[in-house]
């Protein structure tokens, strides 16, 4: 039987009173506390950001380097159902994970005073969801308050890191939206010849 | 069966030091596995501030909702101490502490220092420091900081942050703080 990634529940309940302690109990114990990091790094963004609230700028598909993974965890994928393609993690087994993201960026079409651009962390459910239900924001920060600066000078570096718990088809990503005073409007973000990174670690 | 307890490093090598007559318990083996298995916790928050006066007196106080995230172990948080995002070990351990925070500043050229402190007037090195030219002026900045700080059972951790001098008027915006022990 290889060894498997186990959830805490399970392991406590493995090693009760009274019941074998078995060499296989014990290597699944191992893998599930080595889980190591696995992740996204290295995306070069060749692109210029989302249109409006309902299409939100998200971790785009393509380009991205994925950390040595780990046994279990976390894998990347893209979905592509939904234009333009983007990545996520998404868990595969079940536990508690630390997440952590950055990207350089910045806002532009700001000659409306208020206009914020607002990056997510996001948690959604299964395939097939629509990307504006199920989301549960654990995490955000904020950019472009009150700046009319849209030259280069204007991109700066966004992130923002949170824990999370996840099952297995749980899925994390990073969105972007647009909003003036919290209400949703249009406006985009830029985050063209720039860098960004998104990684989770399973921590129980 | 009694409660699984996570324990030090230190005290685990000693639990499990022999086993030749049987000394290694099942509980033994439990604590070990709550041990490797995480310690962490933390809060966040992403209501949007209202505005607070700052000084060179170090203070985060988030004067909105805040919500704890998952915690884990015999981590616990509190809204005791003035700062509302208070983090308290309860094992001696080497532990990661993250935090990322969006402020505003209502002037230029003040320097803001956010930073990990323990036991409300220790500073964890490092820092970070924010400020706000005239191009820069009001806008909301995303302060970051990683550090790893040895802490004892018992301690707490919390998130500061002070003017160099004078005082002003800081706006926060979403934030998130949390620790996990690494050993």
């Amino acid at each position: 039987m290889a060894d498997t990634v186990r959830s805490l529940g399970y392991l406590v309940d493995a090693l009760k009173d009274g019941g074998p302690v078995t060499p296989q109990k014990m290597r699944d114990f191992l893998v599930s506390r080595f889980c190591g990091l696995t992740g996204l790094t290295g995306f070069y963004i060749a692109m210029t950001g989302f249109t409006d609230s309902t299409v939100p700028w998200r971790l785009p598909a393509g380009g991205g380097q994925t950390f040595t993974a780990g046994n279990g965890g976390l894998a990347m994928t893209a979905r592509t159902d939904l234009a333009p393609d983007y990545c996520r993690l998404v868990a595969q087994v079940s536990g508690t994970f630390a997440l952590f993201w950055a990207v350089r960026a910045k806002a532009v079409n700001t000659s409306i005073f208020g206009w914020a651009r607002t990056l997510y962390l996001y948690k959604g459910t299964g395939e097939g969801e629509d990307e504006a239900l199920d989301g549960l924001v654990t995490a955000w920060t904020r950019m472009g308050e009150w700046e009319g600066e849209t030259s280069d000078a204007g991109r700066r570096l966004v992130s923002m890191a949170g824990i999370v718990q996840l099952q297995p088809a749980d899925y994390v990503t990073v969105w972007g939206k647009t909003s003036q005073n919290g209400t949703p409007g249009s406006g985009a973000l830029d985050t063209s010849t720039t860098s960004a990174f998104f990684l989770g670690m399973r921590i129980a | 069966m009694a409660d699984d307890i996570a324990r030090s490093l230190s005290a685990l090598q000693t639990l499990l030091a022999d086993n030749t007559s049987q000394q290694i318990s099942a509980q033994d083996i439990r604590d070990f596995l709550v041990s490797a298995l995480g310690e962490y916790g933390g809060w966040w928050h992403d209501t949007t501030q209202s505005s607070q006066t700052v000084s060179t007196a170090a203070k985060y106080t988030p004067n909105q909702a805040i919500t704890a995230f998952p915690v884990g172990g015999n981590v616990t948080v509190s809204t005791t101490g003035g700062t509302k995002a208070r983090i308290t070990v309860g094992t001696t351990g080497t532990y990661l502490l993250v935090f990322s925070t969006v402020v505003a500043n209502t002037s230029n050229n003040n320097l803001l220092t956010v930073q990990w402190y323990k036991g409300g007037g220790t500073a964890v090195s490092p820092a970070t420091t924010l400020t706000w030219s005239a191009a820069l002026n009001g806008y909301r900045q995303n302060a970051v900081c990683f550090a790893v700080a040895g802490l004892t059972a018992g301690e707490y951790v919390e998130v500061f942050m002070a003017l160099a001098s004078g005082s002003d008027s800081i706006l926060l915006g979403p934030g998130a703080f949390f620790v996990l022990r690494l050993e």
